[in-house]
């Protein structure tokens, strides 16, 4: 063994000696073994110290075991760097470099301790009434930084986290003795069964237990039941994965992680099960006294552990503090580990000691009704303990007893965060003095030490019943199976006194009840005198239980601590809702693969490639959809390339890539009612081949979408709407037919994607499509505006409308997607001799503004009705009713003076104003009376052009007003909102 | 260990979306499934026919991309009454994406919350697949087929080929 193991016993562990590792600790080089957490191998290399606690900076080291020893918190570097992770939880590998968090410039010398001096300056709620002057803003990023954990990565982790579902009929959640028998029942009977352990080993407490179980060693039981388990196909058994959520509908959020962060670093399962067992334990808590955190003050199961599981041994010379039976387990651990015992240090005086002690240790020195008051340190680690006793005549006592060790055990709190996240209420049992599971809400149970079971006997039994009950919840008969007998020193008579703390909570008292945010009992005492009585208060007030642990080992100090002081019993205090996570899970576990470039998922239309290839810059164009923006040519700015396209349009040919617009195949006899009822014009009487613009409202009678629908044969219509809407529009159709008029005989079928759409667009756009070779009569009169055909293009086949967004002749050429490319190429290639130009949606938009006509987030932006946007002529007055016909109608007759679309001439006509500026008068800048909702440079006008919504905009025209953008005037000219070939000449040619 | 599965993009499909307002759908299927055409004399043959139930009013029928006009011609022929049954050529809309392998049901887990360990063979259902709405079908043990939005098509492919890298433990 190498020297720098100097804490390592010679014998004894779940350690692989043989496979040595080597890693980095804030810098310097040890060796640990495989099968070592991060912190059993720095305890066994003497490193006392971890971390910094969060407020007081005060030196941490490890004092707990699992999920519950938030003071042995470290920061993961590498690849997949990782803030506050848990040293007792992070499986050893070779390389691993670890360092310790919040301290500066290092762990065994931090300026912040300086804040313990301060201490009295800083109680709990301090933010709330120091630092006010100035104000506490001068101080905050100060106060900040002092505090907190582990540092953000500044880099994305190179390996991927992931997320999955999965089903069952049992999910177990623990593996300790309890969880292993719940799931060997379950699975014995056939159900589908899931066992989930936060630890990479299975077997929770039993793995550092003495007791026999069929006369062998509890550690081959864990791997006979492990492996006949993993034997089964119906079984499915996640180690190092905690179950951090407990959700609805019985959904359990289980964190699996990567035992070495390489490619993958963890999985996120979200488990459905029929059933879940709850198997969950119990942690031992500790006992508040001053100085509880200084290294070497460690809980007795921590201590066990160190010996049995690791083989390491945390001091030489202890201290047992205890309140309870179970403490005294620590004995034959104590002596494997050649650790002198030098006082016992129980609070109750009435404990039988030849039962608990044995002959071995009867010449230990034993403090009854005895307490700790104060441990003494030296440098940054423990050096004695100062003890409260009664002599036989009653009379106190004080002592000072050496050690470098002391073994706390303040009793056993059920572990019933996930009990409590699941909706079940909890009781406190005097027995454990605790709280334990009391109502289930879901179909929820528990087994083993949760319920306050504390011997491996009577867990396994329970463990047996509970599996039974749960499996004739969902109609499985449990197989019969045996009770393995359990031997040697099960702790069957657990018995605890209700002793919380051995201080009265002095103001420069350090006697902590929550590790995890330095709350000490000073702090508690203080938010009492203040008034803060109820549990919910006091937690949010203190922040006891609110740290990373989730006050797995403080709340119920706390509470008793609270009840003390309040003069009632801990039950009336009751406990605050356990919230999740159960531990700190990384976001990217929760965002899973969902990130970079898939952080959101996105669309492509057939086209999409070719426009890329051509220099396209792609947008996102709502609804998932990415589409081009404009295509850049070489040596070309974006300006000059909107310009070119725009030209293009105007002047000769345009083609557009106009598939994402949402598409919906309407039938059913009723298709006419229902258009009439979603639209706010008369869809009356439309003959096949015809189409017709329509302005969707809302429950509150505003512009909710536009678009337009076509009859395509006497049973078919097809509806367009926007890109962006589409979504809402779909789920707004469903809502409609199936739940507000499910007497209406319409069946809708979305067919977006079915089909891509080459719009083709420009004065020579008809000549251009007569050279194609296709059976489809381009004329005016056999195609007119708002029309539609069928027919074949070059083989394939299409679906024509004449429709315009760009003011010029147009056609929206659609064909199934599968030609979508083909004929995009085509009638490029036709095109080629009519100067046909790939056009984006940024020259859409500037095209569409020369118009005046509407875009979604621009002018309807949710706040306007088609009146305000001078579309009254599409509001019928021969219907009885359409959707939001009434909210409008009213909100009409009580605001008849509202902003309303006009356009507006910026006097300096190259001047662009930001899109969203508000119009407002030089003197009441604060008023708005409106805004600009888009400005765009006209090639065609020579100028820049804008619309917007003012007040009582329509009898403005002619005025001047003041846009302000970023604070600067524009004059304006208010105008019609319509700049180029007002009469529609040319989409009608 | 990577998982035992192979991801393959599946070819082009005659896809027919049928809605019916009334549960017509079976006297549908039985008459559009007789070997015998309704109105014809034709014999009905087509090979690859496939239909996927997704709900009491709503069918998928599937074939080969060479009789998308046939089982669309037949299909309109079969409807009896056109005003509450409708038949939409969707052949486009759809892409299918095929994982086969005995590692299939775990790489599907990480797309679609569906109870898979139920999902028999020949069951079909619309779900979301990433989040993505989509159809799933089983063809055996091992082999599963994804129906989404041909638009979605690059993004379901690489999120499940990144959900193919890797177990993390030995799960038994």
């Amino acid at each position: 063994m190498s020297r720098a193991n100097s804490k390592r016993l010679e014998f004894g562990g779940y350690i692989d000696r043989t496979q040595s590792l080597q890693f980095k600790f804030n810098g310097r080089d040890y060796v640990g073994f495989q099968g070592d957490t991060l912190a059993s191998a720095l305890m066994a290399n003497g490193v006392n110290v971890l971390s910094r606690s969060f407020k007081y900076h005060r030196p941490r080291g490890i004092q707990n075991r699992g999920y519950a020893d938030v003071t042995s918190l470290i920061q993961i570097a590498g690849i997949n760097e990782s803030p506050n992770i848990l040293a007792s939880v992070q499986p050893l590998y070779e390389g691993l470099e670890a360092s310790s968090v919040n301290c500066w410039p290092s762990v065994s010398f931090d300026i912040g301790s300086i804040f313990g001096a301060f201490s009295p300056i800083l109680p709990v709620g301090f933010y709330y009434k120091t630092f006010m002057w100035p104000n506490w803003h001068a101080f905050e990023p100060l106060i900040r930084r002092a505090a907190g954990f582990g540092k953000a990565p500044r880099r994305a982790p190179a390996g991927q986290f992931l997320s999955r579902f999965d089903h069952c009929d049992i999910l177990v959640i623990g593996a300790g003795p309890a969880g292993l028998m719940a799931a060997l029942t379950a699975a014995k009977s056939g159900a589908r069964t899931m066992i989930v352990d936060e630890m990479t080993q299975p077997g929770g407490s039993l793995l550092y237990s003495k007791s026999e179980l069929e006369g062998r060693f509890a550690i081959d039981w864990i791997a006979r039941t492990v492996d006949e388990l993993k034997s089964m196909d119906h079984v499915t058994c996640l180690w190092n994965s905690t179950a951090w959520g407990y959700q609805e509908g019985n959904m359990v959020c289980v964190s699996e992680r990567a035992p070495i962060p390489e490619e993958l670093i963890s999985r996120n399962w979200k488990i459905w099960a029929k059933q879940v067992i709850l198997a969950t334990g119990a942690i031992e808590r500790p006992i508040v006294f001053e100085n509880n955190d200084v290294p070497g003050v460690m809980l007795c199961s921590a201590v066990m552990e160190a010996v049995q599981t690791y083989g390491v041994a945390p001091g030489t010379r202890a201290v047992l503090f205890t309140n309870n039976s179970s403490a005294y387990e620590i004995l034959p651990y104590l002596r494997a580990a050649d650790i002198e015992l030098a006082a016992i240090v129980d609070t109750r005086s009435d404990v039988e000691l030849d039962t608990v002690i044995g002959k071995d240790n009867s010449s230990v020195e034993v403090l009854l009704g005895a307490s700790i008051q104060l441990v003494i340190r030296a440098g940054k680690r423990v050096k004695g303990v100062v003890v409260h006793a009664q002599d036989s005549s009653g009379k106190e006592k004080k002592g000072k007893i050496e050690c470098d060790l002391v073994c706390v055990s303040g009793g056993w709190n059920p572990s019933v965060h996930l009990f409590s996240q699941s909706r079940g209420t909890l009781l406190y049992d005097d027995n454990i003095a605790s709280f334990v599971p009391d109502q289930a809400v879901q179909a929820t149970h528990c087994a083993g030490a949760i319920t306050g079971e504390m011997s491996v006997a009577g867990c396994l039994k329970s463990a047996v019943n509970t599996g039974s009950k749960a499996l004739s919840r969902i109609g499985i008969q449990a197989a019969p199976i045996s009770i393995p007998e359990v031997s040697n020193g099960d702790h069957t008579d657990y018995q605890v006194d209700p002793f919380w703390s051995s201080t009265a909570g002095y103001k420069r008292v350090k006697a902590f009840v929550d590790f995890a945010g330095d709350v000490t009992v000073f702090d508690l005492k203080l938010a009492i005198q203040e008034g803060f009585d109820e549990i919910e208060h006091l937690k949010r007030y203190t922040t006891t239980g609110m740290g990373l642990d989730q006050g797995k080992t403080a709340n119920v100090n706390a509470i008793g601590i609270i009840a003390f002081h309040l003069d009632c019993h801990p039950s009336e205090v009751g406990t605050t809702t356990f919230r999740p996570p159960y531990t700190p899970v990384e976001f990217g576990s929760i965002a899973g693969s969902q990130t970079g470039d898939v952080v959101l998922p996105y669309r492509h239309t057939p086209m999409t490639d070719w426009h890329k290839a051509h220099g396209a810059v792609m947008y996102e164009a709502g609804a998932r959809w990415r589409r081009p923006g404009y295509y850049q040519m070489e040596g070309e700015s974006m300006n000059e390339a909107i310009n070119r396209e725009c030209y293009a349009v105007r002047n000769h040919v345009g083609i557009y890539d106009g598939s994402p617009l949402g598409k919906f195949i309407i039938r059913g006899e009723d298709t006419e009612k229902l258009l009439n009822l979603i639209y706010t014009n008369s869809f009356s009487g439309l003959k096949p081949g015809q189409g017709k613009y329509g302005l969707m409202l809302n429950e509150e009678g505003l512009v909710f979408d536009d678009g337009v629908t076509f009859r395509i044969d006497d049973d078919q219509y097809l509806l367009s709407c926007s890109t962006g809407g589409a979504p809402a529009v779909e789920r707004k159709l469903d809502k409609f037919i199936n739940v507000e008029c499910p007497e209406l005989n319409v069946i809708i079928t979305p067919v977006t994607s079915q089909w891509a759409n080459a719009t083709v667009c420009g004065p020579l756009a008809r000549q251009m499509l007569q050279s194609t070779e296709s059976d489809i009569d381009w004329s005016r009169e056999v195609l007119p505006f708002m029309h539609v055909v069928e027919g074949i293009i070059a083989g394939m086949p299409v679906r024509v409308f004449r429709v315009s967004f760009t003011g010029e002749l147009s056609y929206e050429i659609n064909t199934p997607s599968r030609y979508g490319l083909k004929l995009w190429r085509y009638l490029i290639e036709v095109g080629q001799n009519w100067d046909i130009c790939p056009v984006g949606s940024e020259a859409n938009h500037v095209l569409r503004v020369e118009k005046g006509f509407l875009s979604l987030a621009h002018e309807v932006d949710g706040i306007v009705d088609p009146i305000d946007l001078g579309h009254g002529w599409m509001v019928s007055r021969n219907k009885n009713d359409f959707i939001g016909k009434r909210s409008m109608e009213i909100r009409r007759q009580s605001q008849p003076i509202r902003q309303e679309l006009i356009g507006l001439l910026p006097k300096d006509s190259n001047q662009l104003i930001s899109e969203g500026a508000p119009i407002a008068p030089e003197d009441k800048q604060a008023l708005s009376e409106g805004f600009v909702s888009a400005c765009v440079w006209s090639g065609v006008l020579e100028r820049t052009i804008a619309l917007g919504l003012l007040t009582d905009g329509r009898s403005r025209i002619g005025e001047t007003v003041l846009a302000w953008d970023q604070g600067e005037p524009l004059s304006l000219e208010v105008t019609r909102p319509i700049f180029y070939d007002a009469e529609g000449i040319r989409l009608r040619m | 260990m990577g998982y035992s599965v192979e991801i393959t993009p599946m070819d082009q499909e005659a896809i027919l979306d049928v809605r019916c307002i009334t549960p017509l759908l079976d006297d549908f299927v039985a008459r559009f499934t007789m070997e015998d055409s309704p109105d014809t004399d034709e014999f009905f043959s087509f090979v690859e026919l496939k239909i996927l139930r997704l709900g009491p009013r709503r069918i998928l029928i599937r074939s080969s991309l060479n009789e998308e006009y046939q089982i669309e011609y037949r299909a309109v022929s079969c409807n009896s009454d056109p005003q509450n049954l409708s038949v939409v050529n969707v052949s486009d809309l759809y892409l299918g994406i095929q994982l086969t392998g005995t590692d299939a049901l775990e790489v599907l887990a990480h797309a679609v919350p569906l109870n898979l360990h139920e999902f028999a063979i020949g069951d079909a259902t619309s779900t979301a697949i990433f989040s993505i709405a989509g159809i799933v079908t089983r063809f055996d043990e091992e082999s599963f087929s994804l129906y989404i939005d041909r638009s979605y098509f690059d993004y379901v492919w690489y999120r499940l080929h990144i959900c193919g890298l890797k177990d993390l433990n030995d799960h038994g």
